[in-house]
C-alpha cells in the first residue's frame, strides 16, 4: 500500500540521471537533528541562528497532504505540518498534535487526547474539528486524494468514499481536544499510517481556500517551520516557527532549493552554496578519497528493496525454477561493492533491515552459478535454446547504471536481456497492466512496519498498481498476512513477518537485489544533524548552522 | 567528379578527407575497435586496465571501443534520418512547386505547421509516442527535418516550372510526371546534394540531443550523445568521458558542414555564402 | 500592402488550427495514462474513472480536440494537471526567466556576430577572416547540451567566475550570463556567415565603389552603406533563429536550472502534464508565426518588390 518513492517522484524534469534510490528525494528530509547534549526540550538555547541551504532534487509542486505522493513534497510537508504521532530520530512512535493515546483492548477502538494552545501559522487555534476536518478529507471523494487506502480501515471510510455518506462515522470529535478513531478490523500497524504525510492535520477555518487549492501556494499548518517565500522550480524559504508547540528549532531558516542535476548540486555544494548533498556512486568515491570530506560522510542504511520483478503468470517466469535459477545468477556482492562501494546489503527477501521481521538468514537463493544451469536445463534452456526475456525498465541513468551491468552478468551464463526503457508513466502502466514480463522497480517504505513491505507488494488483492507488480498470487500467504496484521504483540507480529517474508522467498517472485544506504556530505558549517531512515520523520528541530 | 574535386579548396579538402575518414572508421569499425563496445564488467569500472586504450566508463565499457562504433551508429542514424527526410521533402515540394495553385497553399501551409513547431520538442514528442529505438529517432528527426527540404526544393521546383524546356516539353504533351522527373528533378540534383549533406550535420546534432536527454537510441548502444549523458554525473571527477565523445560530435558535424559549404559554392555558385 | 497583408493573415490562421491539431493528436498517442498519473499509484478504479471523466478523457477524440478550440479561444489553456495551476499562469510567471535568457543571448549573438561578420568581410581572405570563420563553423557544429557542460565546468566549476545555478535568479544578471552564452553563440556563428556574405555582396556594388572613389572614409563607407544593406538578411536571421531560443532553453535551462519555460517543457513533458505541453507547444507556435509574420510585413513594406514577387506567386 505504499507509495513506492521512486514513483513518486521520478518524472524530473530534464534530470537525466540520477540514482534511483534517491531518485526521490534529496536531503533535508533526511535530517533530523540528533540531541548531541540531551537538552530538554523547554529550554532552546539557540535564539533561531543560522540558515540552512538544502535541495530537492524536483519541484514540490503540491504541498496537499492528502494529494501528496511525493517524497519531495513530503519532504516540505514535514516541516509546516504535524500530525497526531511521528515516529521521532530514533524511529520511535512519540505524540505530535496527540498529548497521549489509548487502544481499545480489542484494538478497534483509538482515543486521542490532543494538545492544547497549539496554533496553526495564519493563527487559528488547533482543536479535535481541525483533525475531524482534515481525515475526512482524505476519504472525500471531491478531493481525490491518491492516500485513501491510510485509512481504509476506518469505520464508515468505504460509504463515505462510494459518496453515500458526507462524513466519516468512525471519526469524531469527543469534546475539543479529543478525537476517536474507530477501526472496522483490528489492525495493528494503525498508528504508523496515522504518522503518514497523508493524515498531517490542516486549518479546518480556511476549507474554502483548500478547496480551491489556493491554500497550498504557501500552506500554514501547525508545524515547527513556515513557508515564507517560494519560488516555483527554484527554491522555498522556510522559516522557524516561533510558536512552535514543541522542541522549537534552533535554525533561523532554511532554504531549499531545487536542483533536478545531481552534476549540478555537486558543483554547488562544492562551491559552498548548499549545507549538504546526497551522495551517488557516480561521486561518492570521489569524496570519500578527499580527507576534507571524508569525515563528514554519513551511510544511512534506508527502508528500501531493490528488485527485478517477474510477471509470476506468464511464461517463462510462471516456472519457479526458472525464477530461481535467474536469482541464483546475480552476484550481489560484486555489484554492490562496484556501484555502491559496499552501501547496500544483498536482500534475501523483500523487508530490509531495521524493520520488524527483518532476517539475515540466507534464503537459499544466493550467486551459485552450478545450480543455476541446473535448474534452467530442468525447464528446457540451453545455450542453444537460451531464455530470452525483455526487461522493462525506467529510461534513466541510474536505472542504466544496474540493469547494464545485470544484462552483461547475464550474458555471460547465456541468458540474454534485451532492455526496455520506457518513460516512468508508461513503464508503470506496462507493469500495472501485467504487460511487463520483468522489470527493474524499487520499493521504498511509508512507514516502519513489516507489513508494509509484505502486503502491498505479495498479496493478490494488490495486483497491479496496488504494489503486487510481480502478479503474485497463493492463497496460504494471502492468508499469512491477513492473519499478521491482527496480531498486538510487536514481537509476536514481527515472527509472523519473518515467516511470510522467508515463505515468499521461496517462490523467488522476484530477483532479491539489494536494500542500499544513502550517503550524505554535510558543509562544515552543520552540526547536530541525524538522519533517518523515513523521509517523512525529518522535521531539522536540533540542526545547528554556524554562520 | 574530377571537376568538382578540381574545385575544392584547402578547408574543403580537409573536410573532405574528415568524412572520408569518419566512413572508414565506420565500417572498419569491428578492426578498430580493440573490445566490445557493450561488454560490462561491475570489476572494471572507471579502470584505465591494459588493452583498453582510453581506460573504461562506470560499466566497465571500453571508452575506446565505444567511441569507434559510434561513429557508425552516428552516421547510420544521421543518413537514413536525411534519407527519411528527403524523400517526403522531396515529395511534397516538387509536387507544390510543380502543381502550384491551390495544391502548393494547401502543401506548404502544412509545411508551415512544421517549421513552426519547435523541433526539438516535436522529436521528443514523437519519441515519446514510438518508445526509444533506432526507428524511432529516425523518424522523429525525418518528421523534424521534412518541411525545411520540402520548402526549399519547392522553391527551385516553382522557377524551373517556368523554364523554356519544360514549358517546351509540356507543348510536346509530356506527361507531368515525366516532366518532374526527367526535368526538373534532374535540375533540382546539386540543391539536393547540397541540403543533403548540410541536414546530416543537423540531424547528428539532434541525435546527440535526443540521446543526451534520454530520449534517443537504447543507451546501451554506443552513440556519442548517450555517452555525454551517461558521463555528466562523472564529470568533476572523469571530465574526459564527456570530452572525448563531445570532441567526436563537433568533429562530424564540422566537417559535414564545411563540406556541404563548399558543395553549395561549387554547385549553387548563386547562394554562395548562405547557410 | 493591404492584399499582402490580408493574404500574408489568411495563410497563417489555417496554420494555427493544423498546430494545435498535430500537437493535439501527438499527445494523444503518447502513452501512459494521464489519469493514473494525477490519481497515484494506489488510485481505485472508480477514482480513476472520475478523474478521466473530469479531463474529458472518456469523450470522443473529435469532442475533446473542439472543446480544446473553445477553451483556446476563450483564452484558457487548462490547468496543470500536476499542480492544479492554470497552464497560461505558470507560463506568464515562467516566461521573464525565458525572455531574460533570451535577450541576454541575443545581444550576445547579435553584437558578437555581427562583429564578426563585419572583420570577416573586411579581412576578407586574410587570417583574421579564417579565425572567424573557424569560430562560425565551429558555433554551429557544437552541440548546446556539450558548449553547455563545457562553459559550466571551464567557468563555474574551475575558475568561478560564474555561479553554477540560476537560484534566486530574478535578482541578478549574473546567473543568465553563461547560459545566455551558451544559447547565443550558435546563433552568434549563423549570423557572422550572413553578415559576412552580404556585407561583402554590398561591398562589391556599384554605389560602394562610387562612394569610394568619391574619397569617402572607408570607415563610413563601411557603416553608412555596407552595414545598413546588409542589415536586411540579418533581420530576418534574427527573427528566425527567436524559435530556435525555445528549442535551446529546453536544454540551457535544464543544465543551468533556470527555472524558464524551457525546463517547465521538459519537467511537463516527463510528468506527462498534457495541458502544459499543449500550452508551450501553442506559445513556441504561436510566437515563430507571429515573428515570422512580422518580418515579411516588414520586408514587404520596406521593399515593395518583394512584395509584388510575394503576391505574383503565392503568400509565403
Amino acid at each position: 500500500m505504499p507509495i513506492n518513492r521512486e514513483e513518486i517522484k521520478l518524472y524530473q524534469g530534464g534530470n537525466m540521471k540520477r540514482f534511483l534510490f534517491s531518485t526521490a528525494f534529496v536531503c533535508v528530509m533526511f535530517l533530523t537533528a540528533s540531541l548531541l547534549f540531551n537538552s530538554p526540550a523547554e529550554t532552546n538555547p539557540s535564539s533561531y541562528k543560522g540558515v540552512f541551504s538544502g535541495y530537492l532534487s524536483s519541484e514540490p509542486s503540491n504541498l496537499d497532504p492528502a494529494r501528496g505522493v511525493d517524497v519531495n513534497e513530503a519532504s516540505i510537508q514535514a516541516k509546516i505540518f504535524d500530525g497526531l504521532v511521528r515516529y521521532d530520530e530514533k524511529m520511535k512512535l512519540v505524540g505530535n498534535l496527540a498529548d497521549s493515546w489509548t487502544v481499545a483492548a480489542d484494538g478497534k477502538e483509538f482515543v486521542f487526547r490532543l494538545k492544547q494552545n497549539v496554533f496553526f501559522h495564519n493563527g487559528q487555534v488547533m482543536t479535535a474539528s481541525d483533525v475531524v476536518y482534515s481525515l475526512n478529507r482524505i476519504l472525500d471523494p471531491t478531493v481525490g486524494s491518491p492516500r485513501t487506502w491510510v485509512l481504509e480501515k476506518v469505520e464508515g471510510a468505504a460509504e463515505c468514499l462510494r459518496g453515500e455518506a458526507s462524513t466519516v462515522s468512525g471519526i469524531t470529535a469527543l469534546d475539543d481536544y479529543t478525537v476517536s478513531i474507530k477501526l472496522i478490523a483490528p489492525f495493528a500497524p494503525f498508528m504508523s499510517l496515522l504518522s503518514m504525510p497523508a493524515c498531517y492535520i490542516l486549518p479546518s477555518g480556511n476549507a474554502h481556500e483548500i478547496a480551491d487549492r489556493s491554500f497550498f501556494e504557501k500552506p500554514a499548518g501547525t508545524g515547527p517551520f513556515k513557508i515564507t517565500d517560494r519560488v516555483r522550480d527554484s527554491f522555498v524559504k522556510l522559516t522557524a516557527n516561533k510558536n512552535y508547540h514543541g522542541q522549537k528549532p534552533h535554525l533561523a531558516s532554511m532554504d531549499i532549493r531545487i536542483i533536478p542535476e545531481n552534476m549540478k548540486a555537486e558543483m554547488e555544494f562544492e562551491s559552498g552554496n548548499l549545507d549538504m548533498l546526497q551522495l551517488y556512486p557516480a561521486n561518492y568515491e570521489r569524496f570519500k578519497a578527499d580527507p576534507d570530506f571524508s569525515s563528514r560522510i554519513t551511510d544511512v542504511p534506508s527502508l528500501n528493496v531493490f528488485y527485478v520483478g517477474f510477471n509470476n503468470q506468464v511464461a517463462p517466469f510462471d516456472d519457479a525454477r526458472v525464477r530461481r535459477a535467474l536469482n541464483m545468477l546475480v552476484d550481489r556482492e560484486k555489484i554492490i561493492k562496484a556501484v555502491y562501494q559496499g552501501r547496500a546489503i544483498p536482500a534475501n527477501g523483500s523487508i530490509p533491515p531495521g524493520i520488524s521481521g527483518y532476517n539475515k538468514d540466507q534464503n537459499g537463493l544466493e550467486y551459485n552459478p552450478e545450480e543455476a544451469k541446473r535448474l534452467l536445463k530442468e525447464a528446457g534452456y540451453s545455450i542453444s535454446k537460451p531464455l530470452t526475456f525483455d526487461l522493462y525498465q525506467r529510461s534513466a541513468q541510474s536505472a542504466f547504471e544496474i540493469t547494464r551491468l545485470l544484462q552483461g552478468e547475464f550474458k555471460k551464463h547465456g541468458v540474454v536481456i534485451n532492455l526496455k526503457p520506457m518513460e516512468w508513466s508508461a513503464l508503470k502502466d506496462a507493469v500495472s497492466k501485467g504487460e511487463a514480463p520483468a522489470f527493474y522497480m524499487s520499493w521504498f517504505g511509508d512507514y516502519p512496519d513489516g507489513e508494509n513491505f509484505l502486503f502491498p507488494l505479495f498479496h493478490s488483492s494488490n495486483w497491479g498498481a496496488g504494489g503486487n507488480r510481480a502478479r503474485f498470487k497463493n492463497d496460504d500467504i494471502d492468508h499469512m498476512i491477513e492473519e499478521s496484521v491482527k496480531i498486538q504483540d510487536n514481537a509476536r507480529r514481527a515472527e509472523a513477518y519473518d515467516r511470510i517474508n522467508r515463505k515468499v522467498a521461496e517462490h523467488a517472485p522476484w530477483i532479491y537485489l539489494w536494500h542500499a544506504s544513502e550517503s550524505y556530505l554535510t558543509s562544515s558549517k552543520v552540526n547536530n544533524m541525524d538522519f533517518t531512515p523515513m523521509f517523512f520523520c525529518d522535521n531539522a528541530l536540533t540542526l545547528t548552522v554556524n554562520d | 567528379m574530377k571537376t568538382f574535386l578540381r574545385n575544392l579548396t584547402f578547408v574543403g579538402w580537409l573536410s573532405f578527407i574528415g568524412i572520408i575518414l569518419v566512413f572508414m572508421v565506420a565500417i572498419f569499425a569491428p578492426i578498430l575497435a580493440t573490445n566490445d563496445p557493450m561488454e560490462t564488467d561491475p570489476l572494471r569500472r572507471l579502470s584505465q586496465e591494459e588493452g583498453f586504450p582510453l581506460g573504461c566508463d562506470q560499466l566497465g565499457q571500453c571508452v575506446y571501443s565505444r567511441l569507434i562504433y559510434g561513429a557508425r551508429l552516428s552516421l547510420i542514424i544521421g543518413f537514413s534520418a536525411r534519407l527519411s527526410a528527403l524523400f517526403i521533402g522531396l515529395a511534397v515540394g516538387l509536387a507544390a512547386g510543380y502543381a502550384g495553385g491551390w495544391l502548393d497553399w494547401f502543401l506548404m501551409r502544412i509545411v508551415d505547421m512544421f517549421l513552426a513547431f519547435p523541433s526539438l520538442l516535436l522529436a521528443i514528442a514523437v519519441s515519446m509516442v514510438m518508445g526509444s529505438g533506432i526507428k524511432t529517432v529516425v523518424f522523429a528527426l525525418a518528421i523534424v527535418g521534412w518541411a525545411e527540404m520540402a520548402r526549399i526544393i519547392r522553391s527551385a521546383a516553382l522557377e524551373l516550372r517556368s523554364a523554356e524546356y519544360v514549358i517546351a516539353a509540356r507543348t510536346l504533351g509530356a506527361s507531368h510526371l515525366r516532366i518532374v522527373l526527367t526535368h526538373i528533378l534532374p535540375n533540382c540534383l546539386p540543391l539536393i546534394t547540397v541540403i543533403f549533406t548540410m541536414g546530416i550535420a543537423t540531424a547528428v546534432l539532434s541525435e546527440a540531443s535526443l540521446s543526451f536527454l534520454g530520449l534517443g537510441v537504447d543507451p546501451s548502444l554506443p552513440t556519442w550523445g548517450g555517452m555525454v549523458a551517461s558521463a555528466k554525473d562523472y564529470m568533476l571527477r572523469r571530465p574526459e568521458l564527456v570530452a572525448y565523445p563531445g570532441l567526436c560530435i563537433a568533429f562530424l558535424v564540422i566537417v559535414f558542414n564545411v563540406f556541404g559549404d563548399e558543395l553549395r559554392d561549387i554547385l549553387d555558385p548563386s547562394r554562395k555564402g548562405n547557410w | 500592402m493591404l492584399e499582402f497583408t490580408i493574404r500574408r493573415l489568411s495563410a497563417t490562421i489555417p496554420v494555427l488550427i493544423g498546430i494545435l491539431l498535430i500537437a493535439f493528436i501527438v499527445l494523444y498517442m503518447i502513452p501512459g495514462d494521464p489519469a493514473q498519473t494525477i490519481a497515484g499509484p494506489r488510485a481505485d478504479a472508480a477514482t480513476l474513472a472520475r478523474i478521466s471523466e473530469e479531463m474529458g478523457l472518456n469523450q470522443p477524440l473529435y469532442q475533446r480536440f473542439s472543446s480544446y478550440l473553445s477553451r483556446i479561444y476563450h483564452g484558457n489553456l487548462g490547468d496543470s494537471a500536476v499542480s492544479g495551476k492554470p497552464v497560461l499562469e505558470s507560463v506568464i510567471e515562467k516566461l521573464p526567466y525565458t525572455l531574460k535568457l533570451a535577450a541576454i543571448a541575443m545581444t550576445f549573438s547579435i553584437v558578437l556576430g555581427i562583429l564578426a561578420g563585419i572583420i570577416s568581410a573586411i579581412t576578407q581572405g586574410r587570417w583574421l577572416d579564417r579565425v572567424c570563420t573557424v569560430f562560425s563553423v565551429t558555433g554551429i557544429s557544437i552541440p548546446v547540451f556539450l558548449s553547455g557542460l563545457v562553459f559550466l565546468y571551464v567557468f563555474a566549476v574551475k575558475f568561478r567566475w560564474f555561479p553554477t545555478s540560476g537560484f534566486r535568479a530574478d535578482n541578478t544578471l549574473m546567473p543568465f550570463i553563461l547560459p545566455a552564452f551558451t544559447l547565443g553563440i550558435r546563433s552568434a556563428a549563423f549570423l557572422a556567415r550572413i553578415v559576412r556574405s552580404s556585407m561583402i555582396e554590398v561591398l562589391n556594388q556599384d554605389f560602394i565603389r562610387t562612394a569610394r572613389a568619391k574619397g569617402l572614409s572607408p570607415a563610413r563607407i563601411l557603416f553608412k552603406h555596407g552595414l545598413v544593406n546588409a542589415l536586411i538578411p540579418v533581420i530576418t536571421v534574427i527573427g528566425l533563429d527567436l524559435s530556435s531560443y525555445l528549442n535551446g532553453s529546453v536544454i540551457v535551462e535544464t543544465i543551468f536550472d533556470l527555472p524558464g519555460i524551457g525546463r517547465f517543457a521538459m519537467d511537463a513533458i516527463l510528468q506527462r502534464d498534457y495541458p502544459v505541453i499543449q500550452g508551450i507547444v501553442l506559445l513556441g507556435a504561436l510566437v515563430f508565426i507571429l515573428v515570422n509574420l512580422v518580418v515579411d510585413l516588414l520586408y514587404a513594406w520596406i521593399n515593395p518588390k518583394i512584395r509584388d514577387e510575394m503576391l505574383g506567386k503565392t503568400a509565403r
